[in-house]
């Protein structure tokens, strides 16, 4: 109701300024009108001209008259004015003939919209990597070559093979296939992409388990790599289960790949490890192709005004690192620089902080609410059921006999009404359904129509605007899960939708009225954690205007941050941390509490209430949210001679040498990578030691370039735009040397110099012996404790101690109890701007809480009956915490049961079917309502 | 057995399966029309009462999807 | 004066021994009431004095109470006689209501019974079936049966045996309807006062002959409940009563052992077993491991069809 959606919209012109920008939007006409379009699809059934499909990566055909993949939102149709044979011609319109609901217009027409806007946020995406002038690789002059976005399709259940891998040359399932990875990533000679697209790494590692898992039998599968990075979040653990599994990783770069024989497969030569020839046949092979900034960036940029990088993505900062150069416009996404789908989320979230942020002020200025009739009491009253069966056009009724239907309905129990409607979502229909509600005092409604998934809550406002209960409607889904699915056989169609009906109404006439559940929300947040994520989190809740608290365990704010000197782009940290420091010292909505510990949380989202240690003396806190950022630590090593020789250092030890440039009168430097970081003790990447290194090894470069600077390591993981600083090291002169785990480098210290030996596998594995004036271990970074916090709060930790976010893809910043937010080291190992995004990106999902007084709730939770014994089986099977136990007395004597807490229910019913004994069901999902459902279902035979 | 039609049902979770349901038909797949499904919010849900109830009542098998 | 007619079936007179453990109060009320037929106290002839009726006869009474399930074919004759003399039939006892222990016949055919008890128990000298048909000996029912599978039962209490204190009240309120008798339709675990503090990570299942971790010098409420420690303990299928109207702690528990769920499933209609099984998967345990899952879960409530030959 809040977001105005335009599609088929292009940017033309962003004049005025922060707070107050007109934007030009012009929209290409679609031809369909999307108040009539049922999306039921029989305009591209018809449609006549087939053209290539761009979901499909042209594998396969779609029509003129199209959508572009099932899950579109909108779901509504377009005419594709470029190939519409009636647009381009003026013949045809077989479409407009066919369109249950006369949607297609056929003059439709250009528009151009001004919109008002405060802030303006650019999300474009980015481009793929089109590898087709990268003439070694054949592509697209040899079928079996294929880019790793055509590859996907290939795989996809809903590709145009439907899941079952074929190649293209002839249609055979691949036995061996090949995966190249840095197609258009990491490569200045060809492509003039320097950056790595940070992404190619896992997704080719996850569709070779995924071609695993699609074919049968033992599949050949290699990977071909540079470096493998798989620095994100339980990524390097998926890596060593697709190691395990099978997959063989292999490091090169391939020159030349040749058509194989016959005209299948492909011919790959690359030289190995050692320098050796290798040529190898492959039934298939797969070209990891990069990220690019997207197609229309520059002029984007020119029209809002902004400036981009030297490879098109936006040009940021490291300390707001979503925000454009120009004030008040904001960029999220891939758009700033290749990154995964968790980052991703976090940065649009960010951004969204940054404009709320900005708009604080006008907040809540323009939103909408409804206002519902008086809902009608039906206690006590006999079901009276009306049933109304849509035909949706020929979508149902061209498969399903409704009429058959409707009247086999008006034959069941309950049943008072069946209406037979064309289209039962049409807004004349609804006025009709209230209609018939008020005049045939009907209490249960049923919709034999399409899902309940995308139609339930228009017929639940439906039901409101009547004065019924919104909850006193079950829909029965005859379109989706019948007509669509089964149009080869209209007769067991029939018999299946009379069976739908017939189970709807079974349930609908044990249907109960719910009630509206809210809970008051405390406008008010807590910050765990005084360092940069705290802190940024907890400047932008207050600018956002609501009062924070935040706590801090130590003396002083600013954590890490204090130890760091520069950013990978070579920004200076000190001064950004004083600068911080002193914004929410002196922020009058914030209350900073030092030397302080959280002792006790009870309550759930909206009202949390918290006892406070601080400095020995307790105070209670209340609060709606909370973001945790009790932030991480280095790892101190005990391995390499660390400890033994103050020549060995750790990278923020070393740092203060190299700010003081005690460094400089060093010949030699070793760096010695995933130290305590990719092992069996802790089996992640640590993500920012990589470039952390390099950096350090460029800026002793820079002090003394004839000093001999060796990088240890395992793998180099600068991702991202951070590949520049790996490839200006190596122009230095600095040296990167391979080790495997099993072949750790030996280090012997004795006196001002320490001894490394390692073998060296470009040289064939011999032992290189380096004496080095200092050692640097980049050690890994290790979460603070939060055995504690995790406890008072139920939320969970990985194995390695990070806190777990609700889910690690789509919603990275929440941790699994509502409420409750996460920011910086103690989600993961990460980089200063990251860390910063990730803090903002808490900001706005905190934000979404505390804008309002009341948080409404879904009514469908659990409810505690009668028969409850307080058996309390079903306390620890509660995925969210939300049921606990309590006594009562009754009749003097004393009982137990539980008690759930309605703002942490989800209302997925898992103590429902633990439950031996009927003592908690879940509202709307009843045992009985669903025993009703089944015995309906069976009444049949 | 070859003209053998079971009556199933299946209990589909609301967030994928069910919701894979509809995707299905909004992809024109095809499938057997066998299976009568029960929406619920979470295959957790699904109470082993439930399944024994639907076997006893005559289906020939229960598929829970989620 | 309101007539009572007593039977016991496939029983093993621990009922009739709780009716009699009524003690004070059933002294106070054997003035109202005439038992017109038990046979476990009073020799009864069916076919008259001298065996010279042709029908089993069972005097007419107001109440009739049956102990014992059905397994043969003179308890069903017995039972319909039953139902057609009194107006009150009552099931006394969970095997009158469930089945009971003997319905744990139902998991194996009667050939296979008698195999066993004539010829393949350890302590048996082989030999032949009984002659049922010249010896008159009642002839094996397919199943062992709980009374309402055959006739309307009006009362069901349940228990192995069931508390006097069930019985006194049933009794009291057929004399006075002001007396409403209200039997508990909680769990075992309503009147259980042991600490509950986490069901998840049961582990291995301990045994019964194992002892459970507690103080013998401190209450029942003192101790934590069995189930968490690992007992397969059925109070949380099994219907509440066991320790009377006292409302104190279940007896198993209080003697410091799991229920076996003696008073029958919690809910009429539902089977403990599938009940059981399904919150033993959710907090973690794997009921496939179990040992002799069915005559364990069910060994109370074989009948109505629950426990059946298998193969």
């Amino acid at each position: 109701m809040n977001i105005e959606l335009h599609t088929l919209a292009e940017v033309q012109n962003v004049s005025g300024e922060e707070g107050n920008f007109t934007v030009t939007v012009k929209k290409a006409p679609r031809y369909v009108d999307m108040e009539k379009c049922i999306a039921c699809g029989e305009c591209a059934a018809k449609c006549p001209k087939k053209v290539d499909d761009e979901y499909q990566a042209g594998l396969s055909k779609r029509k003129a008259a199209y959508i572009p993949y099932g899950q579109s939102v909108p779901l509504k149709y377009a005419l594709d004015g470029e190939n519409c044979i009636m647009i381009q011609k003026g013949k045809c319109g077989a479409c407009e003939q066919i369109c249950p609901t006369q949607a297609i217009k056929f003059d439709d027409k250009e528009e151009i919209l001004d919109v008002n806007v405060g802030s303006v946020i650019l999300t474009p995406g980015f481009k793929a990597f089109d590898p087709v002038d990268l003439d070694y690789t054949y592509y697209k002059k040899t079928p079996d070559v294929v880019t790793s976005l055509e590859y996907e399709r290939l795989l996809s259940a809903s590709g145009p093979c439907a899941g079952h891998l074929v190649r293209p040359s002839d249609g055979k399932e691949p036995r061996k296939i090949a995966w190249l990875q840095c197609v258009g990533s990491r490569d200045i000679n060809r492509c003039g992409n320097g950056f790595c697209s940070s992404v190619c790494c896992m997704y080719a590692i996850k569709q070779s388990v995924i071609t695993a898992e699609h074919t049968t039998g033992d599949i050949d599968q290699t990977i071909l790599y540079m470096d493998i990075r798989s620095h994100g979040k339980e990524f390097d653990k998926y890596y060593e289960s697709a190691k395990k599994g099978g997959i063989n990783f292999v490091q090169a770069r391939p020159h030349t790949i040749l058509p194989g024989p016959d005209g299948n497969g492909a011919i790959i030569q690359y030289a190995d490890k050692s320098g050796n020839m290798v040529e190898e046949v492959y039934d298939l092979v797969v070209l990891s192709i990069g990220l690019q900034a997207p197609k229309d960036a520059q002029q984007l940029s020119q029209t809002v005004g902004f400036e981009l990088n030297k490879y098109g993505f936006v040009e940021a900062t490291s300390f707001e690192p979503v925000s454009t150069t120009k004030a008040g416009v904001f960029s999220s996404g891939a758009f700033n620089a290749p990154m995964d789908i968790p980052q991703a989320v976090t940065d649009a979230s960010s951004a969204a902080a940054n404009a709320a942020v900005m708009l604080a002020e006008s907040r809540g200025s323009m939103t909408q609410d409804k206002v519902w009739p008086e809902e009608r009491d039906i206690a006590g009253e006999e079901a009276r059921i009306g049933v109304f069966v849509c035909s949706c056009g020929t979508n149902i009724a061209g498969t399903v006999d409704v009429k058959a239907v409707s009247e086999y309905a008006s034959s069941l129990p309950g049943v008072t009404l069946v209406e037979n409607n064309l289209f039962t979502c049409s807004t004349d229909t609804q006025d009709l359904i209230a209609a018939k509600i008020k005049e045939n005092n009907l209490n249960r409604i049923v919709v034999a129509a399409c899902t309940p998934r995308t139609h339930e809550p228009l017929f639940k406002e439906t039901l409101k605007e009547a004065g019924l209960n919104e909850y006193l409607v079950e829909m029965a889904n005859i379109r989706n899960q019948n007509s669509w699915v089964h149009q080869d056989n209209p007769e067991k169609a029939t018999e299946k939708a009379k069976d739908q009906v017939r189970m709807a109404v079974a349930k609908a006439a044990l249907l109960q009225p719910l009630s509206k559940m809210s809970v008051d929300v405390t406008q008010k947040a807590m910050v765990v954690g005084g360092g940069m994520s705290g802190m940024t989190s907890a400047l932008g809740i207050a600018d956002m205007g609501y009062d924070v608290v935040l706590l801090e365990k130590s003396d002083m704010l600013g954590g890490n941050a204090w130890a760091l000197s520069k950013t990978w782009r070579g920004e200076e940290i000190k001064p950004e941390v004083e600068k911080l420091v002193a914004k929410v010292e002196n922020h009058d909505k914030i209350t900073i509490l030092k030397k302080a510990m959280l002792k006790t949380a009870v309550g759930s989202v909206g009202n949390f209430v918290s006892e406070v240690d601080v400095d020995g003396e307790t105070k209670a806190v209340k609060y709606g949210v909370a973001v945790v950022a009790t932030g991480g630590k280095e790892y101190k090593p005990n391995e390499y001679a660390y400890g033994e020789s103050d020549r060995v250092k750790t990278h923020l030890e070393f740092d203060k040498m190299l700010d003081s440039g005690a460094t400089s009168s060093a010949d030699s430097v070793v760096f010695i990578q995933c130290v305590g970081s990719r092992n069996e003790e802790r089996p992640y990447c640590s993500r920012v030691c990589c470039t952390h290194t390099v950096e350090s090894a460029i800026r002793l470069k820079e002090q003394k370039p004839e000093m001999s600077v060796f990088v240890l390591n395992r793998d180099i993981r600068t991702y991202g735009l951070r590949e520049d600083l790996y490839t200006k090291a190596r122009q230095l002169g600095v040296i990167f040397v391979k080790y495997t785990l099993d072949a750790k480098p030996q280090v012997s210290a004795s006196g001002d110099s320490v001894s490394v030996k390692v073998a060296d596998p470009m040289l064939g594995g011999r032992e290189l012996d380096i004496k080095a004036d200092y050692l640097v271990l980049a050690t890994a970074i290790v979460p603070n404790e939060t055995k504690e916090l995790v406890e008072l709060y139920k939320c969970a930790t990985g194995d390695d101690g990070f806190l777990t976010e609700a889910h690690p893809k789509l919603r990275p910043v929440d941790l699994s109890v509502d409420g409750l937010f996460v920011a910086g080291l103690c989600h993961y190992p990460k980089p200063l701007d990251e860390a910063i995004g990730q803090a903002q990106a808490a900001t706005s999902r905190a934000g979404v809480i505390l804008a309002r007084t009341e948080l409404p709730l879904d009514s469908i939770k659990s409810e505690v009956t009668e028969l409850c014994d307080g058996c309390a089986l079903c306390v620890d099977t509660c995925p969210y915490n939300a049921i606990s136990l309590e006594s009562y007395e009754d009749k003097g004597k004393e009982h137990r049961r539980i008690v759930t807490d309605k703002a942490l229910c989800k209302g997925c019913g898992v103590c429902m079917a633990t439950c031996p004994k009927g003592g908690v069901e879940v509202n709307g999902f009843t045992m009985d309502q669903l025993k009703a459902q089944v015995t309906s279902a069976l009444a049949g035979l | 057995m070859a003209d053998f039609e079971p009556t199933i049902i299946g209990f589909l979770c609301n967030w994928c399966a069910y919701a894979g349901g509809d995707l299905a038909g909004v992809s024109r797949l095809k499938y057997p029309p066998n299976m009568r499904a029960v929406r619920v919010m979470c295959s957790g849900m699904v109470h082993p009462d439930l399944v024994v109830d639907a076997l006893k009542e005559g289906a020939d098998g229960v598929i829970v999807m989620g | 004066m309101v007539k009572i007619a007593e039977e016991w079936l496939n029983s093993c007179s621990g009922c009739e021994i709780a009716i009699l453990n009524i003690g004070d109060v059933l002294v106070d009320l054997l003035p109202s009431l005439e038992f017109v037929h038990i046979p476990v106290l009073i020799d009864k002839k069916y076919y008259g004095q001298t065996g010279e009726g042709t029908e089993l006869d069972i005097p007419e009474a107001v109440v009739g109470i049956v102990s014992g399930g059905v397994k043969n074919e003179e308890h069903l004759e017995v039972l319909k006689k039953m139902r057609e003399r009194v107006q009150i039939l009552i099931a006394l006892g969970t095997c009158a209501t469930d089945g009971g222990i003997p319905a744990l016949a139902n998991m194996y055919s009667n050939d296979e019974i008698r195999d066993f008890v004539y010829r393949e128990s350890p302590t048996t000298v082989d030999g032949p079936d009984p002659d049922v048909k010249n010896n008159h000996i009642p002839d094996m029912l397919e199943k062992c049966s709980a009374l309402d599978e055959h006739v309307k039962v009006d009362l069901k209490l349940p228990g192995c045996p069931p508390h006097p204190d069930w019985i006194a009240a049933a009794i009291l309120s057929l004399l006075d309807e002001k007396n409403v008798l209200e039997l508990p339709e909680k769990s075992v675990c309503d009147t259980c006062p042991t600490i509950r503090e986490r069901k998840k990570g049961i582990g291995d299942i301990k045994r019964m002959l194992e002892t459970p971790d507690y103080d013998p010098e401190k209450p029942i409420s003192d101790m934590r409940c069995l189930l968490e420690q690992g007992f397969m303990c059925l109070g949380p299928v099994t219907k509440a009563g066991c320790s009377g109207m006292s409302g104190e702690a279940p007896r198993c528990i209080s003697a410091r052992v799991p229920c076996r769920g003696c008073y029958g499933p919690v809910r009429d209609d539902r089977i403990p077993l599938v009940d059981y099984v399904g919150a033993l998967a959710t907090v973690g345990y794997d009921p496939a491991r179990m040992p002799d899952r069915r005559g364990y879960l069910c060994r109370f409530n074989g009948g109505h069809g629950v426990l059946k030959k298998l193969g």
